[in-house]
């Protein structure tokens, strides 16, 4: 099903980029800014690298708004130029393991990405708790294979449907699907005690 | 509906994206089903426990550093930006050669100028007389044209007589 520019409003937005207008550019990043940084941050797991992904992404939208065609959803179309970003920043972290952008320089790299809240504030214990769960969510995501992965941040915090992730991913929507089973099987397992006590909440 | 057929549409069922079809055949059997139901809670609880890693917001300056980079991105369009990147090339290593070859020249210019339209001149010429050499008849017409630019003996005495 191809994307409807009639009722896709952010496809409106774009294809007034495509004709030169400025102010739709500045409205269409502010709209999707966050998300993308999310989406990439989630992937990635640095928010350094989070934020170059997502500038490098706003550049290729703007770069190429004149070869643009509402042929997906804009949030699909947006969200493959940033898993390609996101691809080509993991080959980089790779190949140059020991210089992780900027990430060093700054400190705020490895790690931080958490909002872990303050123990003193409230009940300390189930704040302790929610931020070890946290903690271990984003480390089963982060081993999950790089398909998975991305399927399942856009499935899971941005509500893509199968076929719209079968667009971002170059896969059918049968395929998503077993991708998006495996992910979450393994997430099932190696969360246990969590979901118990997520359960229980 | 079957177990296997409930739980390929789980996702869809959870995330209410199923028709009412569909909807309707998913929930009957899940009426029957403990196994399914079982399966729909933990779908949930995993949902419930994912959902609490958020992404951090981007940090301060992050908007300032976009913006430069668009800005540089919306720059108006150079030479650079309608030539190819071999084009391009080839053009700066165009212009480089011609610099070399100019300062070049001009340190040692060449000490006299070719006399070039001359030797071809005398090439000519040269060749016109080998033509004409070959040509016994049109020499002794020549001769004896020389012979009467130059005046004959008789002309000459007379001049000299007068």
């Amino acid at each position: 099903m191809p994307a409807n520019p009639e009722t896709d409003p952010h496809i409106q937005l774009m294809l007034r980029v495509q004709q030169d207008d400025e102010a739709a550019f500045t409205e269409l990043v502010g709209l999707y800014q966050r998300r993308v940084v999310g989406v990439a941050y989630r992937f990635l797991q640095r928010l350094p690298e989070a934020e170059e992904a997502a500038q490098e992404t706003f550049l290729r939208v703007y770069q190429a708004r004149k070869k643009y065609r509402p042929s997906l959803k804009f949030s699909s179309w947006i969200f493959t130029i940033t898993h390609r970003v996101c691809l080509n920043l993991l080959r980089h972290r790779r190949r140059h393991p020991a210089v992780s952008l900027d990430a060093a320089a700054d400190g705020e790299g490895r790690g931080r990405p958490l909002q872990v809240a303050d123990p003193k504030a409230g009940n300390a214990e189930a704040e302790m708790a929610g931020a070890e769960s946290r903690l271990q969510v984003q480390q089963a995501v982060a081993e999950l294979p790089e398909v998975e992965r991305m399927a399942l941040i856009l499935e899971q915090w941005e509500d893509l449907s199968l076929r719209e992730i079968g667009g971002v991913l170059h896969k059918s929507t049968s395929a998503v699907k077993s991708i998006l089973f495996r992910a979450r099987a393994k997430l099932r397992v190696r969360l246990a005690p969590y979901l118990e006590r997520s359960g229980e909440a | 509906m079957d177990c296997r057929a409930c739980r390929e549409r789980i996702r869809e069922y959870l995330r209410d994206r199923l028709g009412g079809e569909e909807k309707n055949a998913i929930e009957a059997h899940l009426e029957l089903c403990p196994a399914c139901r079982q399966e729909l809670a933990a779908e949930k609880s995993l949902d419930r426990l994912l959902v609490q890693w958020q992404a951090p917001e981007p940090r301060p300056g992050f908007q300032t550093r976009l913006e430069a980079a668009l800005g540089e991105a919306r720059r108006p369009a150079g030479p650079s930006a309608w030539l190819a990147p071999w084009a391009l090339r080839l053009l700066y290593a165009g212009l480089l050669a011609a610099a070399i070859v100019g300062g070049v020249r001009w340190l040692h210019p060449p000490l006299a100028p070719a006399p070039l339209p001359e030797t071809k001149g005398l090439e000519v010429a040269m060749a016109q007389d080998l033509d004409l050499l070959q040509n016994l008849d049109l020499l002794e017409n020549l001769d004896l044209l020389e012979y009467w630019d130059e005046g004959s003996p008789e002309d000459q005495a007379g001049n000299g007589r007068t």
